[in-house]
């Protein structure tokens, strides 16, 4: 029988040979580096395979082999993400995971690698810092200074700051910026976010503490803001602006600490904004069943999306979490006719009630809220 | 409704609503959209018919995600059950999966892509080349010199736990 398909060696064919090269890279991709980097020595085809797959490097699972007595595990990982990212691997970097790299001061290894991944269309990068007072340091040039950040990480898409303590003023501008993640608890510091067009989500820590100042700026595409739970001493969004210390309208839904305030009309300039996640308070899901809230001072807090109900605001979602664990019909149906769902000129806001569980961390929650997002029509019913 | 043609000519009927996972129909259709029955008919040449069965059945069982997702945040349970369905549904011959990624990637079904790599990148998880080797038959034209000596000296900190 005569064959049109390329001449084979002896052999049958071997397991990928159905695969294209670039359908192998995806699926290398997926398989830690170092595993991935043993193919080199399948075959020829293999030997240069895996240095152009898309990289998702976390340096946490970079370690020498069990058998082989290596003094100083972290200098060895730092060694081997080093002669990846530099030396090695020539494709694109997809993800990159550093902890390795965070006892103070700031290893300099770190620069060159970061410089490197942001000019190969890093669209993630997650960097687990462990400073306190008196270890400040500078983080990283490539990554924080705007200016470069906006020459350097075009492709920048999701950023995540975990723990970082000891910081001051942090200014971030990005073109490309879609996602940011701000779980920082810093006893002090300074927030600047401005230019940032494609801005989507910011997600915010629970616990930043009640000096933290917080600006957004220019951010025209963003939609998804919460969980606003914190007491932030200063907020300001586009024009407008929240200060603790001013008494005209309680904001903000957690009644223990002092807490953000704002007029309502001056919420309707946050005119980009659809979704919004609230965080309730404890007391709040601690009340009777029925959910009555009238003569309680949170009654207010939910005040003021009742004001951006009746003026229409294009706000359209707001996002309830709570703790409690039955959501019984009689609670949605009070709130709902707390801020007025039924009868008021936004009859498209939804109301998602979102049970926070008790187990799972906050980002997983986060990540759940994302997911709302992006599916616009889920709306739970009782 | 619309009509999937395998290359072994058979055909498939699908909702619109469940094949418009696949981001190449959805296009298709959308291009198409407003003419007559004929157009809804789509061949899919470079899959065989065992493929669009699995994709098919993949398809439905992914239609009711949405609803899923929401319900996912109140109870874990279904999320849970849809994980070991997906479980399941890639525990498969490597002949099938690999048909599954070519499909899904001309088909332009991203999760289906993933869950498929996915598995077959498990062949490659913690193992040694010698094992990749013999379990996936690749063959091995290197040279001994070359497979002991030149690539891992490129990589000795794969190997060999140090830095060249």
């Amino acid at each position: 029988m005569s064959s049109t398909k390329r001449s084979k060696p002896t052999e049958a064919p071997d397991l990928f040979s159905a695969l294209p090269d670039e359908l192998l890279s995806s699926i290398l991709s997926l398989v830690p580096v170092k595993d991935a980097a043993r193919t080199s020595v399948l075959s020829s085809c293999w030997r240069h395979l895996w240095k152009e797959a898309p990289l998702r490097l976390d340096d946490a699972s970079i370690e020498p082999d069990e058998l082989t007595l290596v003094f100083n595990k972290l200098e060895w990982s730092r060694k081997a993400v080093s002669k990846i990212i530099l030396d090695s691997h020539q494709g694109p970097i997809e993800t990159l995971r550093l902890s390795r790299f965070n006892r103070p001061p700031l290893h300099p290894a770190m620069d060159p690698i970061v410089q490197s991944a942001a000019k190969r269309g890093l669209r993630e990068l997650t960097l687990l810092a462990d400073f306190d007072n008196e270890n400040r340091h500078r983080l990283p040039r490539y990554l924080l200074c705007c200016s470069s950040l906006r020459q350097l990480c075009r492709s920048l898409e999701t950023l995540h700051f975990i723990s970082f303590v000891g910081l001051h003023t942090i200014s971030i501008s990005s073109p490309s910026l879609r996602n940011l993640v701000w779980d920082t608890s810093s006893a002090e510091h300074e927030l600047i976010i401005k230019d940032v067009p494609n801005l989507e989500s910011l997600m915010l820590s629970e616990f930043i503490t009640m000096h933290c100042k917080m600006k957004v700026l220019d951010a025209p595409k963003l939609q998804l803001l919460g969980p606003l739970c914190m007491g932030f001493r200063a907020l300001q969004l586009g024009g407008t602006f929240f200060d603790r210390q001013a008494e005209s309208y309680r904001w903000q839904t957690e009644p223990s600490s002092v807490s953000v305030t704002a007029s309502p009309c001056q919420m309707k300039r946050l005119s980009s904004v659809k979704t919004l996640a609230i965080k309730m308070n404890p007391t709040f899901d601690r009340r009777k069943d029925d959910g009555s809230l009238s003569g309680n001072r949170n009654y207010s807090d939910l005040g003021t999306w009742d004001e951006q109900v009746v003026h229409g605001n294009k706000l359209t979602k707001i996002t309830l979490l709570c703790s409690k664990k039955k959501i019984s019909k009689k609670f949605v149906k009070n709130i709902r006719r707390q801020i007025c769902m039924e009868d008021r000129a936004s009859s498209e806001l939804e109301l998602v009630f979102f049970r926070d569980a008790e187990n799972s961390d906050h980002y997983s929650l986060w990540n759940d809220l994302m997911k709302f997002k992006t599916k616009d029509a889920v709306m739970m019913q009782f | 409704m619309i009509t999937l043609i395998s290359s072994d000519k058979r055909k498939f009927h699908v909702l619109e609503e469940v094949a418009n996972q696949s981001l190449t129909i959805r296009d298709v259709i959308e291009d198409r959209r407003g003419r007559r029955r004929a157009d809804r008919i789509i061949l899919v040449t470079n899959i065989n018919s065992k493929i669009p069965e699995k994709v098919i059945v993949y398809w439905l069982r992914h239609f009711l995600m949405p609803e899923e997702i929401a319900h996912a945040s109140m109870s874990h349970k279904k999320a849970e059950k849809l994980k070991k369905w997906e479980a399941k549904f890639f525990d498969t011959d490597i002949d099938t999966l690999n048909d599954l990624i070519l499909a899904a990637d001309s088909l332009d079904i991203p999760s289906l892509f993933d869950g498929a790599c996915e598995k077959v990148s498990d062949i490659l998880k913690n193992r040694s080349a010698e094992e990749v080797g013999e379990i996936s038959k690749i063959e091995n034209e290197f040279t001994h010199e070359e497979e002991e000596e030149e690539i891992p000296s490129e990589n000795a900190w794969v190997w060999r736990n140090e830095f060249a």
